[in-house]
């Protein structure tokens, strides 16, 4: 299942259970990321025990998307289903802030920033 | 604008279109048998593509990674938000998504009415029905193009639209284009219903009766879409002998508005002998000519209801400009501020308040996505941090009741990052609560840079638990300065698309402070801009930019200039 645009892809691999994020998210606006979120819940639905979300390859992430993963981390934690994982990268400084904001959300993500 | 159901119109090729309703949540469009939209094509991938409802109730269409893709008004989409109007291309079959399957799409000539006069229509035609193509060219008198530029100027003078129909209508029968009768009549492209009329027929005689209206002609205009004459000069006086109700005549019809389910046309009636080229020239050319008219009007109400929308945005922009304080001293300390919207309004919140105790409340909010949306949370934060401070709030109280009222008032997805901080202009002490923020930086004399330490809770606005609020400490130096800021500083572009980042943002800072450039909070703040200016160059700003500067610089003499000078407890 992949969403993309010129500027971004977002793929979800069953067999990984990842979702892989590439390029620049910078949706207008919450609404837009719709498709992405929409995304994120098959990955939810369809993954048993653990998720893995990897940002590794993003270069930019607005506030509407980190609004978009919050909301879906709400989600998540209130389903209570799987083991979440978030994964990031040393080399873009903006990810390390970012996904450790995530994690203010949800305290139970396991945030590896390597 | 939300939109919410809908029906999808299914078109292919020339068969009659079918309907269906846009219901649930999720419909899946392929080759399949078994999914909701089935097509029957072997270019069509067997699940091709899908239309999903959001949280918001609108309708996406995307692509489930088909063979031949799906087009959007004839854009290749992966994903793409359903307005009413779009049209989907799966192969040869035609999706358009529409409001109301009794609701056509706005036209810009009026509405018929059923008491402006009855159509009687024969079947039948007058003649071999022809277009200009078909005809040699046409020889058009001056004097007759002298009175079509003529009607240009009186239809682009005329704000009715039933007078403009009116003088194409009578157009058609003066004295020099000969028409017996001329109807504007509108007919459905597609369906059975019989056409209606727009407006009373235009008579030579007013005691004459409207024309009959040869199916045949109309049929033949539906199809091609172009004017088309039949006479029956043109071989039709068989037909004629076995008609009592077609008179000898010609009959031109051409297009003269009309939307994706209806045509809305001009049908002429002239003597049979005028059935030519030129006359199908003429009257085709008016119709154009009415068109054009029929879209300069479009356009200038478009404007006009934009120059309103423009007006309104303009008197808002007017008052969130206000709400951002003008620059001022407190005590010992300078506060200046820089505030640009990336679109007419903004959602950045900046602002500076002095306490009864005589301490400063700085606080830097980044609501969530831009434009309208975002100002008016902006507005409302502001509001509400007013309220609270009047109530006498500490600093971790009025953020707890912040997060409060935004996990209420916020749409799903939605947060403000805020960094607020309390600053003693005496002593330079801060305490700062930080949710989400980039923390704030402070540059010293020499032009070192450090990041004020900050403990990152949660965005206010996503969890609304009572969590113990953690209150950092820090101290602003004399002749140090400050700076808080939103990420639409951080994350400026360029004209390459080139994120300025804190690091550049940071050697900004530098660069005004050794410069020499920060001698008051206010020239700091104005430099400030102008380098952010310098770097954006022409590229199109993509989010709100705000920020506040804060000096304490080391008492000297009696400042005089534009500072008012805040003494604790007085008005301000």
């Amino acid at each position: 299942m992949i969403v993309e645009d010129k500027d971004f892809s977002v793929t979800f691999e069953p067999s990984e259970r990842r979702v892989r994020f590439e390029g620049q998210l910078r949706l207008r606006s919450p609404r837009d990321y719709a498709p992405v979120l929409e995304l994120l819940r098959a990955a939810h639905e369809q993954s048993a025990e653990a998720l893995t979300l990897d940002f590794r390859g993003l270069d930019m992430l607005n506030s509407s998307g980190i609004g978009t993963f919050g909301h879906f981390l709400i989600e998540v934690r209130s389903a209570r289903r799987l083991r979440l994982t978030v994964l990031g990268s040393a080399a873009k400084p903006w990810q390390a802030r970012t996904l450790s904001t995530l994690r203010k959300i949800w305290s139970g993500i396991e945030l590896i920033i390597d | 604008m939300r939109v919410n159901g809908g029906f999808l119109q299914i078109r292919r090729g020339d068969a009659p279109p079918r309907l269906l309703p846009l219901t649930g949540d999720r419909l899946v469009g392929g080759r399949s048998p078994d999914i909701e939209i089935v097509f029957e094509s072997d270019t069509v991938s067997r699940n091709h593509m899908e239309l999903v409802k959001d949280e918001a109730g609108d309708w996406w269409v995307r692509d489930l990674r088909s063979r031949n893709g799906t087009l959007v008004n004839g854009a290749r989409i992966t994903a793409h938000r359903l307005s009413y109007g779009d049209k989907i291309q799966i192969e040869d079959y035609v999706l358009t998504y529409i409001k109301s399957p009794h609701e056509p799409v706005p036209s810009r000539l009026s509405s018929p009415t059923e008491n402006i006069g009855r159509l009687t229509l024969v079947e039948g035609t007058i003649g071999p029905v022809r277009s200009l193509r078909e005809l040699g060219a046409p020889k058009i008198d001056a004097s007759q193009l002298s009175r079509l530029i003529a009607l240009s100027g009186q239809l682009l003078a005329t704000e009715d639209p039933g007078d403009r129909l009116r003088l194409l209508c009578e157009l058609m029968v003066a004295a020099d284009l000969h028409g017996t009768a001329a109807i504007a009549l509108r007919a459905e492209r597609h369906g059975e219903a019989e056409p209606v009329l727009l407006r009373p027929p235009a008579l030579l005689k007013a005691s004459a009766e409207a024309p009959h209206i040869s199916r045949t002609v109309l049929r033949a205009i539906l199809q091609s879409g172009a004017p088309v004459v039949a006479s029956t000069s043109d071989g039709g006086k068989d037909l004629l002998k076995l008609s009592v109700v077609i008179r000898a005549m010609s009959a031109i019809a051409v297009p003269i508005g009309g939307d994706d389910h209806h045509l809305d046309i001009l049908y002429v009636a002239l003597p049979s002998n005028y059935g030519t080229a030129e006359w199908l020239a003429l009257v085709a050319l008016a119709g154009e000519l009415f068109r054009q008219a029929e879209s300069t009007w479009s356009a200038r109400e478009a404007a006009e209801a934009q120059a309103v929308l423009e007006e309104e945005l303009g008197r808002a922009r007017d008052i969130q400009t206000r709400l951002v304080p003008s620059d001022f001293s407190a005590g010992s300390i300078e506060i200046g501020f820089g505030y640009e919207a990336c679109k007419w309004v903004g959602g950045d919140y900046v602002d500076a308040l002095r306490l009864p105790s005589g301490q400063v409340l700085i606080a830097v909010m980044d609501v969530c996505g831009k434009g309208l949306e975002a100002a008016l949370i902006a507005a409302g934060l502001h509001t509400t941090v007013h309220v609270l401070v009047y109530e006498g709030l500490g600093l971790a109280p009025l953020v707890r009741s912040l997060n409060r009222y935004l996990c209420a008032t916020l749409p799903p997805g939605s947060f403000v990052t805020m960094c607020a901080m309390v600053l003693d202009p005496t002593t330079g002490a801060i305490e700062q609560v930080n949710c989400g923020h980039p923390p704030p930086i402070v540059i010293d004399p020499r032009g070192g840079l450090r990041e004020i330490e900050t403990f990152e809770h949660a965005p206010l606005g996503f969890l609304d638990v009572e969590e113990e609020l953690v209150v950092t400490r820090d101290r602003l130096a004399r002749d140090h300065l400050l700076a808080l800021y939103t990420d639409g500083l951080s994350e400026l572009l360029d004209e390459r698309d080139q994120m300025l980042g804190v690091e550049g943002l940071g050697a900004m800072l530098t660069a005004l402070v050794r410069g020499g450039r920060a001698d008051t909070a206010t020239r700091a703040a104005g430099r400030l801009r102008e380098l952010l200016a310098d770097y954006r160059g022409l590229a199109v700003p993509a989010d709100d930019a705000s920020f506040v500067i804060v000096l304490r610089p080391t008492p000297q003499v009696a400042r005089t200039g534009p500072y008012q000078v805040f003494k604790p407890g007085a008005p301000r």
